[in-house]
Parts: structure tokens; sequence; C-alpha cells
């Protein structure tokens, strides 16, 4: 087993989940959800995050508008749609509920000298 | 002195150097055949280019520097080898590509992204997982010294096709766990590219290189297009006829099946007869499960090929009727059939493992022989046979089926000198089967006559045994014993039966006919043949029967 890989496909099943919470606080272009993301070890690469974000654009929960910029390229600043936040409202719910569970598996299965 | 190209990202115009170019653009490339099959692939590469073009801002602070391979080798870095964006999607609007197809097996491909000529050796450098300089300089040097090089080059880009799709192209880059050591591979690759590109930039400033390489390109894609051309009409020239055949032979084994054509032909000199295969298995098959088991076995054994070979044909006209696992199920029912062929076949065999011979002397004196000269001839044949003829066609099996009896028309006659003074025919009926009782037994049933009429003997070309004694390898063979002196006439009709009989003069069975011959001491000796043949040491003579020219060399000791 390659710890980096299971690691990767830990990521990639909440990755979709985190960019969405990112962007739901406030509309964010790709640079400021990739610093969140680094900060957070949640990205390894940055090209992972525009394939993804082109997905959920193409699934109707993002949506972008266009702003310039001072100091370089015009950048894309995305933001929820209504459907995003339903979707986001229920990753969320269904997130808290296997945290939870997680969590009580690993409390319970701790071996007696770490209790 | 190097050379550099202006590029504009996303509205942004940058100045590359030519080796950072290269590698630019191929990584953007690579990008691009991976999410070749996605909808967003476009935005995706325009996004992905304009964080590089935020990066590259940042990097170097100011529009107008010049951009360096370190620069955007660091670039690509943070953004990250294609193959590890973390990211199920690749490809997904095709079901089955997913980013899982790569942990399939390694396949040939020609790489488009990376082609010097055709795409070739990087293809194979992907193959076995090295860099395709080396493979370029084999090729080189194949062209160098063999000249052969070329040649196999343009049948490698025949026959290997092209990575179109982003499958392929994983296909073609191998396993996910290489795909660090690949990406690296590629990235070198690039880099040699873009360093040979840039010392031969002088030459080709103006992009006519590029242009002498498009023609290149087209000239071989041409003649791959009418080798495939060539090919595929041979295909469906071969598809056809396979079709033909096939189909023509099942016909033909299914009429046999039905009973409707008569697939076992006898035939002999002037003499011919078909049978079905059913007449013939109920005179060499003891039971009728025998049979069917032999018939399955046959026409399976004979006829699957054929029906393979039909769909075969069909394959190569119309490759969409391909039918899975059709040609196992072939070969299965194929080995089937040998199975069985080879069951029935040691079934039979066994019925005719043991032989048994009956013999039986009748002494011509009981006949009151008037005369010490006997006249030997052969009765009516019921095969018709040409006299002309006779002599050959005894060799071929003669049957008939009559009133419950077959006939045989293959009799062998000879004369040996009588061991005591008294003239005898001897007749030995020989059978086939299981057990000696049984052949025995099967012998007996052997019909055989001859007639003697004064001092003419008239010997039946035939014999007949019952039906019910099947085919089991019936034999008779006729012995005229003769004491020394006694002499005997030969008609032309004992051609039919006679089989070499030992002469003084070592004459030829066909000629012995209509010649009177005397038993001595060393054998039958001829008393009206040209005397010259005994006199001269070495004669030649041609001899003109049936139209045909023999030439027969005599030599004798007086």
């Amino acid at each position: 087993m390659n710890i980096e890989n299971s690691k990767a496909q830990l990521r990639k099943g909440i990755l979709e989940f985190c960019v969405l919470a990112l962007l739901q606080k406030e509309e964010a272009y790709p640079s400021d959800v990739l610093g969140s993301l680094k900060e957070a070890e949640l990205i390894v690469v940055e090209g992972t995050l525009y394939p993804l974000l082109n997905r959920l654009k193409n699934a109707g929960l993002l949506t972008y508008r266009w702003e310039e910029s001072k100091s370089g390229p015009p950048r894309k600043y995305y933001s929820l749609t209504e459907q995003g936040k339903t979707f986001y409202k229920e990753l969320a719910t269904s997130w808290e509920e296997l945290r939870n569970a997680v969590d009580q598996i690993i409390l319970d299965n701790k071996s007696p000298k770490e209790k | 002195m190097k050379k550099t190209v202006q590029v504009n990202l996303s509205g942004q115009v940058f100045t590359l150097d030519d080796d950072a170019y290269d590698l630019l653009s191929g990584y953007l490339k690579r990008i691009g055949g991976l999410y070749e099959r996605s909808a967003g692939k476009d935005e995706i590469l325009s996004d992905i280019e304009l964080r590089i073009a935020e990066l590259l801002l940042e990097r170097k602070g100011d529009e107008n520097a010049v951009v360096s391979i370190a620069d955007v080798r660091a670039v690509t870095e943070i953004m990250g080898n294609p193959e590890d964006f973390e990211d199920d999607e690749i490809g997904a609007d095709e079901p089955g590509y997913s980013s899982r197809s790569y942990t399939g097996p390694k396949r040939l491909f020609r790489d488009p992204d990376n082609p010097l000529i055709g795409g070739v050796c990087s293809g194979i450098g992907y193959y076995f997982g090295i860099d395709p300089l080396w493979i370029r300089l084999a090729f080189a040097i194949a062209l160098i010294f063999f000249g052969t090089g070329i040649l196999f080059y343009v049948i490698l880009w025949i026959i290997i096709p092209v990575a179109k799709t982003s499958a392929d192209k994983l296909s073609m880059r191998g396993e996910p766990i290489n795909i660090d050591s690949i990406g690296k591979t590629v990235e070198e690759e690039l880099n040699n590219l873009g360093d040979r590109f840039s010392k031969s930039g002088q030459r080709f400033t103006d992009g006519s290189g590029r242009k002498i390489e498009r023609g290149i390109d087209r000239f071989f894609n041409f003649l791959a297009e009418i080798f495939r051309g060539f090919f595929t009409v041979l295909g469906k020239f071969l598809g056809g006829l396979f079709i033909l055949i096939g189909v023509f032979t099942i016909v033909v084994l299914l009429t046999g099946i039905i009973g409707v054509a008569d697939l076992v032909h006898l035939s002999s000199h002037g003499w011919d007869s078909s049978y079905s295969v059913y007449e013939i298995g109920d005179l060499v098959f003891n039971s009728g499960e025998w049979f069917f088991m032999a018939m399955v076995g046959f026409f399976l054994m004979i006829g699957i090929p054929f029906l393979a070979l039909a769909y075969g044909g069909i394959v190569l006209l119309f490759p969409k009727a391909r039918v899975p696992y059709l040609g196992a199920s072939f070969a299965g029912l194929w080995f089937i059939g040998v199975i069985l062929s080879i069951i029935t076949g040691f079934s039979v065999a066994r019925e005719f493992s043991k032989e048994e011979t009956l013999t039986e002397v009748v002494p011509l004196a009981e006949f009151g022989l008037a005369s010490d000269t006997l006249l030997l001839d052969v009765g009516d044949d019921p095969f018709d046979i040409s006299e002309t003829r006779a002599y050959y066609a005894n060799n071929d099996f003669m049957m008939r089926v009559e009133e419950g009896n077959i006939v045989v028309g293959n009799v062998s006659f000879d004369i040996r000198a009588s061991k005591n003074d008294q003239a005898s025919v001897e007749m030995n009926r020989t059978a086939k089967a299981e057990s000696y009782e049984q052949a025995t037994m099967r012998a007996d049933a052997i019909k055989y006559s001859f007639q003697v009429d004064s001092n003419e003997i008239s010997f039946e070309p035939f014999f007949t045994y019952p039906e019910a004694q099947l085919l089991r390898g019936q034999d008779v063979e006729l012995v005229l014993r003769l004491p020394v002196g006694k002499t005997v006439y030969l008609a032309k009709g004992m051609k039919r039966i006679i089989d070499d009989i030992d002469n003084v003069q070592n004459m030829y069975d066909p000629r012995m006919v209509d010649h009177y011959w005397q038993m001595t001491d060393e054998g039958l000796n001829c008393l009206d043949c040209e005397p010259s043949k005994t006199t001269s040491k070495m004669k030649f003579e041609a001899v003109s029967e049936d139209g045909e020219v023999k030439v027969d060399v005599n030599i004798s000791e007086n």
C-alpha cells in the first residue's frame, strides 16, 4: 500500500465539499481558493482545482463572473448558485454525520494504551 | 544566442525562450490530451493558462522579462503533473474511460503529441520505458548501415495505431505506478526536443523547416493510407473467398448428412460407384450408435473448420459481425469432433485387429482332367471391366451390394509348383474381426466358386458374402498348384485376376495371357513366346497397349 496514494484517495472525496465550503461564504477566484486549500494541505498540485471547478460549474452548482485585474490577466470570480447552496447544505449535514461516525469508530477502537 | 517566442496566455503577452516555449506547449498539450473527452476541455485549459499567466507574472514581476525554461519548470511543478490531478472525472463523458483505465497493461501506440516524423519512436519509448532518443538513434543507425530503418519505420507507422483518445494515451504511457517517472521522461524528452530545435532553429527560422516536416509527414501518411487501402481490399477479397469455400463445403457436408449426396466414391479403371454415408456406415459399423457417434465426430471434425473459415470471412468483410466466444465455441466443438472420431476410430480398428485365413485344397484329379494342358479363363464379370483395363482395375477395391450380399470384384490368382504330382486349386479366404473365432466365421461366410469342364477351368472374378458380415477386409486368393511337366494356357480374360505369377521369362503379368506355360523345375516357362527372348542376352522392346507405349527390358542368361 502506498501511503501517498491512500491520502490522495481520502482528499479526493472531500475536496469537492471543501471547495463548495470555501465558496459559500463569499465569492472567490481560484488563487484564493488554492491558497486556502494549500494551507489546509488539502491539495498538492494546483492543476487539480481547475477540472474540479469546471465540473462543478457544468453541474450547475457554481457560477462565475469576470473581473478586470490591475496586476494581471482578468480574474474569474466563482460563487455558489442556489442549487449549489442546497447541495452544499446537504453535503454539510452528511459530513457532520460522517465525522461523528468516524470519530466514534476511532474512539471505540483505540488501543487501551491510548485511552 | 537563443531564439525567443512570443505567446499570448489569457490575453497576456509573454516572451519565452524557445526551449521554455516547447516545454510549456508540451505541458498544455498533455493536459489537453487528458481532458480530450471531457466537455469542459477548452475551459479547463484556458483556466489553467490563466493561472500559469498569474504564476509567471508573480515570478517575473514584469511582463517584459523573458521567461526561461527554469521558470516554466517551476510553474508546471506548482500546477503538477496532469496525471497527478486528483480528479475522478478524467474523460468522464465516456463511461469505461475513467482514470482507472490506465491501470491496464501498456499498449503500443504512436505518440501524436511528441513526434519527430510519425511518433513511432516516441510510442516505442513509452512502451519500453526508455527515452525515445535511443530508439531514434537505433533507427538512424539502421538507416545508415542497412537502409532498412526507413522500411521498418514505414511498416511500424502503418501497423501501430495512433493514440487518439486520452484512454489511448494513458495506456500508451503505462501503469500509474510509473506516472511520476514517465512524467519526468516526457519533460526531459521535451527539453531534448527543445534543445535540438533551438540548435537548428537558425535554419528553421521562418518555419520553412516545419513545412518540410509537415510535407514528409503527409508523404508517409499517404503511403500508409495506400498500404491500408491495399490490405483492406485484399482482406475483403479473402473474406469473400473464405465465405464461398466455407459455405460450399458446409452445404456439401449437409447434403451428405441428409443422404441427398453420395459422398463415398469408389472407382476403378472403367468402373465406378457412389454410396451415401449411410450405406457405407451400415457396412462398416456394427451398431447404429457407433455409426451415429462416428457421423457426429466426422462432421464436427471436418465441418467446424469450414464453418470457422466462413465466419472468419464474414468478420473480415464486416468486422462488427464478430460474435464473442464464437471462435472458442468452434474450437470446443472441433475438439469434441476429434475425440469422437478417435474413439470410433479405435472401436472400428479393434474390429479389424484379428485376421484369419481358411485354406481349402481342391484336387483337380477329381474332375478327371482329360489332357496335360489346362485352359484357364475367367467367368462373367459383374463389374464389366474391359479386358484391356482388367489388370489395373484389380488393384482398386470394387464393391456392390446385391440382394443382401456384398459382391467384391477383387480376386487374386497365382500359379506355383505343386508339391506332389497332383494339380490342385488352393483357395484362401481371409477376413478380419475382433477375435479369431469371429474372423474364422467371417472367412467361412465368403462364397467363391470356379467351374471345371473337362480340361477347362473357369474362375469367377468376384466373391460374395452376406451383408451382415460387414466390410471386414474379406479377401480371396487362389493358387493353382501345377506339377512339373503340366502345361496351362492363360486365356486373355485371366488378366482380370492374375497377380504376380513367377515365371522363367520374368514376364510382366498382363502380358502372360494368350500363351502356353509349362511348369518346369525352374518355374513356369513360356512355350510359345518369341524364341528370341531366350537367346538374346539383352532385349529392348516397345509394346503398345491401350495406346500406351511401354518399353520392356529383358535380360536373360542363355
